[in-house]
């Protein structure tokens, strides 16, 4: 009994094995989460991102991505074509080269439990990060991605000196029945959503004005995202591939093509 | 996700026993199960060449109670009304998302726009020990078959497929060989007669 104990608590821990560590890419001073209690000063040269995670679920992360620039993305391949180069004949092609780059990061993660602000279930998650556009790129937990929103999210801009209100976070299973009305067409998927790896499904909802404000930023130049919708990506190193619940007026979808509902059109995919 | 963690490094040191289970459990991951795959693989291209040239599938989707596999894992899909080249169209696009590497550890770098490669996967890695190594060997095969079933169903369902029962013998005839030719006879299967087989709902 105590071996089938063992195994079996072995095969539900491995069913969440994350995998190698791999190196990480440097976010220093890029991104920052500012913590309850301290004072809040917003700095013109930075942007700020706050969402609201309802941990009713599940307490998870918000992993969102800033759209990297030119020379980003040229730094990247340059530090690429040169691992690559060293690695010599037995490499794979270029292409398909697993690369850990440890230079500027652009994949942030803004965890539920480290709050700026708490309210009932509700957790509000502050970061400080580089001006820029940014996409809600998936869901995760304690450093690790997840899930990407691969078939289909949202992007928003964040301004220099302001508080990007991006909404409140849901999160919930889609194999059962959920009553938040946000994820409704998006759960109730049955068993092979929840095999050895459980599938989340998320929405966001976008900041209404009776939504709660930590007190810290009132006085703050504060507004709500202006969303568009983001087209279908691939990203392999994740446990699932989901897509980002359905927003009025932003983003749906028709037999699995992603909609911007603001020109009706269908956006192209990464 | 930190079971594993917690439950290795609780075990110190690895017996006699315990090294050569570990050692063993390494060579029938590196060596007997690929060599198995492989000669499974052959088989199943030459069947799927043989029905792809015949423009239609050619498998008998009949399938006894007794042999229909675990539905949440093995089915195959259909779409009433859809052409082939719809099908084939979908199942092609879905397919991206097959490709499994080990979870990013955030903050990481996204090259936006392109396609980013497989990381290392776990099954490779030496990082909870000979132990751990060993184990994730074993499971790593099915679970990422699992997550793999999980992703094409949550891709193609929105599309409008639906799923249908099925043994895991003509899973494997129809999703195992060449990924081109496969897609290309889940396609015929996709666009042909309703399955024999119950319906998975949901």
């Amino acid at each position: 009994m105590n071996r089938l104990v063992i195994m079996l608590s072995t095969l539900l821990a491995l069913a969440a094995w994350p995998g190698p560590s791999t190196a990480k890419a440097d976010a220093g001073g890029d991104f920052r989460l500012i913590r309850a209690g301290g004072p809040l000063q917003l700095r013109a040269d930075r942007a700020y991102i706050l969402l609201r995670i309802d941990t009713s679920n599940e307490s998870f992360a918000a992993d969102l991505l800033r759209v990297p620039s030119e020379q980003e993305m040229a730094s990247y391949s340059a530090a690429k074509q040169e691992a690559h180069a060293k690695a010599g004949a037995k490499a794979p092609p270029l292409a398909d080269f697993a690369f850990d780059y440890s230079g500027r990061a652009n994949l942030y993660e803004l965890p539920a439990g480290k709050w700026f602000a708490q309210n009932g279930k509700t957790n509000t998650v502050l970061a400080e990060v580089p001006p820029g556009d940014y996409v809600f790129y998936g869901q995760g937990f304690n450093g690790y991605l997840y899930e990407c929103m691969c078939l289909g999210s949202v992007g928003f801009a964040a301004s220099a000196g302001k508080v990007t209100d991006i909404g409140t976070m849901f999160v919930a299973s889609a194999a059962k029945p959920s009553p938040i009305p946000e994820l409704a067409g998006e759960v109730d998927l049955g068993p092979t959503a929840a095999m050895d790896n459980t599938l989340w499904a998320i929405a966001l909802r976008p900041a209404r004005p009776e939504d709660n404000l930590p007190e810290a930023i009132y006085g703050t130049a504060i507004a709500p995202a202006q969303f568009h919708a983001v087209g279908t990506f691939v990203e392999p190193n994740v446990i699932y591939v989901n897509r980002l619940a359905p927003i009025p007026g932003v983003l749906s979808y028709r037999s699995g093509h992603v909609i911007d509902v603001a020109t009706g059109t269908e956006v192209p995919d990464h | 996700m930190f079971g594993v963690h917690a439950w290795l490094g609780r075990r110190r040191r690895y017996n006699a026993k315990q090294c050569w289970l570990t050692l063993l459990g390494g060579w029938v991951y590196k060596l007997i199960f690929p060599a198995a795959l492989g000669l499974a693989a052959i088989d199943t291209a030459a069947a799927q060449n043989a029905a792809v040239a015949q423009g239609h599938s050619t498998i008998d989707l009949a399938v006894a109670e007794k042999d229909l596999a675990d539905p949440r894992k093995f089915f195959i899909f259909h779409k009433s009304g859809v052409s082939v080249q719809e099908a084939e169209a979908d199942l092609a696009f879905c397919s991206r998302f097959l490709a499994n590497g080990a979870q990013r550890t955030l903050p990481a770098f996204v090259p936006w726009g392109n396609r980013p490669a497989p990381q290392e996967n776990a099954a490779a890695s030496t990082q909870y020990g000979l132990m751990g190594a060993a184990i994730g060997a074993v499971i790593d095969g099915p679970l990422l078959r699992s997550r793999g079933q999980a992703r094409l169903f949550r891709c193609m369902a929105p599309r409008g497929y639906s799923r249908y029962r099925t043994s895991q013998a003509i899973w494997q005839q129809l999703n195992l060989g060449d990924p081109v030719q496969s897609v290309k006879l889940r396609a015929q299967v996709a666009s042909g007669p309703v399955p024999p087989t119950p319906q998975v709902l949901p």
